[in-house]
């Protein structure tokens, strides 16, 4: 790897007691690259994901964004530097519509928002921005729903889009396809693929035909430890992985 | 979003608070006007507590604390031969900001019950920190002999020129919290209320929001105060109870939580009843007890909802 990576996670732990939730990880993502990061459910994926967007906070180890060392850093730091993620339970703001949602996600990285006065429909410049992201997700038709009335699927793409609004240079996907149905799940894949242009991608996902459609590099945690990392190719023929994870019928 | 008092019915209240004064003072019935004048700055108080417990969603159990201290600081200034207005309600305004900055950044790091018990602690805290100050009353109180002076031929012991004051303060606090929550500061502090996390996710500092939130409804809550004093020309302890911001967060959830006017209504509608059903009987808590219930169960959303009511089901219709 000649590459410098984007993210560069050191020896990173966790842990809840006695449960080691992170043990030991490192793993990095290269820029403009689709990450996947697979395993059975309590593997600890979604506690790292915590971990590199600043909700959690690491025991020991190192997390260096761009070279940086961002592991004591602020969640809303993190997302200034250019670290964005998404979440496995949508987390939407229910009482604003669909616009409202993309545009408050603009204008935290435009402009300054301890302003009191000026009423923040007149700016008509977040306006057109957000709803030509709205666009490119397909959500425009629904500008003007309020989230909460949203179908679950679109739901799900919405909450892409407010990761996606804060223009990361990687994005953190938590299980972006969990609970939409086959078509909404067809939108997002490929919806994932054209994100990809715009930045590198670290992507939790249990749906197996779209890591291995979507995935540069897979690495594959069990029991908080990454066990192996390697391009789809090597990780469907990585006798461990078999035998922990993917099974006989993927073999 | 659109459950409002409407345009119509601000206008009339408007025109309601010039005219009625200037009627009553016709006829010599003064006193009505000085009542007005204090259901109105309860009225801003209540709203001040609806801006951190309505619009930021977080139940501040301890918001008397700020009313108090406000009126107390006017009060001590005024001991002390500091008459003027202008600097009675800087300074008022200036120490109740102060101490919601101290309260607020450390209550805010914690969430749900412990934020409503830590708010209270605090409240209390200063409610016995105050009756122990003898020189300045203790548990008696403290009573003023003149009034804050704002020169400009402006005679706060004259109860017209009084009310008219409290009403413009009353105008001036309903339009800034409107306009700020309108505001990009505003949109934040709505997010907030729906999931602070993810608006940290997106890249707001969601704690520093909050306690700039927090030290407004707090200066707002002192503005209160510093008219309270110089309408009772007297201060004690007992208006920083805790009953006393219980009070508040009735007269908040029967006007509206998260309404601009649902403060208002609140303070106008519980203190009229407790001054009407008072005159009766002694029980009259009882009586408003039946009342608070009967609001909760026909207008759930509060007593500003109200006419938006019919509205809102019309629309529900065609969604």
């Amino acid at each position: 790897m000649s590459q410098q990576p984007l993210l560069d996670i050191q020896n990173l732990v966790k842990s809840f007691g006695a449960l080691l939730a992170t043990d030991h990880v490192s793993l990095q993502v290269l820029p403009n690259e689709i990450h996947a990061l697979i395993g059975p459910n309590g593997a600890g994926k979604t506690s790292l994901v915590a971990q590199l967007s600043g909700l959690l906070s690491s025991d020991s180890g190192h997390i260096l964004f761009q070279g940086q060392d961002i592991t004591a850093m602020a969640t809303h730091e993190r997302v200034r530097l250019g670290l964005a993620r998404s979440f496995q339970i949508t987390r939407l703001f229910k009482s604003f519509t669909v616009l409202e949602n993309v545009a408050l996600s603009i204008q935290a990285r435009t402009g300054n928002s301890f302003s009191f006065w000026r009423p923040v429909k007149q700016e008509a410049e977040l306006t057109v921005k957000a709803m030509s992201l709205l666009n490119e997700l397909g959500l425009a038709p629904r500008a003007h729903h309020h989230a909460s009335e949203l179908a679950h699927g679109e739901q799900r793409i919405l909450e892409l889009g407010l990761a996606v609004a804060t223009q990361p240079k990687l994005l953190l996907l938590d299980e972006p396809m969990a609970g939409a149905g086959p078509v909404e799940s067809e939108r997002i894949l490929n919806l994932i693929i054209k994100l990809r242009e715009q930045s590198a991608i670290l992507l939790i996902e249990h749906d197996m035909d779209a890591v291995f459609r979507l995935a540069d590099r897979i690495s594959v945690m069990v029991s908080g430890a990454v066990i192996a990392t390697g391009t789809p190719q090597e990780i469907r023929h990585h006798p461990q992985v078999i035998a922990a994870y993917l099974g006989e019928e993927n073999a | 979003m659109n459950r409002e008092t409407p345009p119509w019915l601000w206008t009339l209240l408007l025109v309601l608070a010039v005219a009625l004064p200037l009627v009553l003072h016709a006829r010599g019935q003064d006193y009505y006007i000085s009542m007005i004048s204090r259901m109105m700055i309860y009225g801003i108080a209540a709203c001040s507590l609806n801006l951190i417990l309505g619009f930021g969603g977080l139940v501040s159990f301890g918001h008397a604390a700020f009313v108090g201290i406000g009126a107390y600081a006017v009060g001590i200034m005024i001991t002390e031969g500091v008459t003027s207005g202008w600097l009675n309600f800087a300074v008022a305004m200036g120490v109740s900001a102060l101490a919601a900055a101290v309260i607020g950044a450390i209550s805010l790091r914690t969430r749900g019950v412990y934020f409503i018990m830590i708010t209270l602690a605090f409240a209390q805290m200063i409610y016995y920190l105050v009756n122990s100050i003898k020189a300045y009353g203790g548990d008696e109180g403290l009573n003023i002999k003149s009034r804050s002076n704002f020169g400009m031929g402006l005679d706060l012991k004259n109860d017209l020129t009084f009310y008219f004051v409290v009403l413009l303060v009353l105008v001036l606090t309903l339009v800034v919290i409107s306009r700020m929550m309108k505001s990009r500061f505003g949109r934040v502090i709505l997010a907030i209320r729906d999931d602070d996390t993810r608006v940290d996710a997106i890249g707001f500092p969601a704690y520093t929001y909050k306690w700039i939130l927090f030290i407004i409804a707090g200066t707002l809550g002192g503005l209160a105060g510093a008219l309270m004093v110089n309408h009772q020309n007297y201060v004690s302890p007992n208006l920083m109870h805790w009953t006393q911001s219980g009070t508040l967060m009735v007269m908040v959830i029967l006007g509206g939580v998260g309404t601009l006017s649902g403060g208002l209504w609140g303070a106008l509608v519980l203190l009229i009843l407790e001054d009407l059903i008072a005159e009766y009987t002694v029980h009259w808590q009882f009586y408003i007890g039946w009342f608070l219930l009967a609001v909760v169960l026909l207008a759930p959303r509060g007593l500003s909802t109200f006419f938006n009511r019919a509205k809102k089901l019309e629309t529900k219709g065609h969604a």
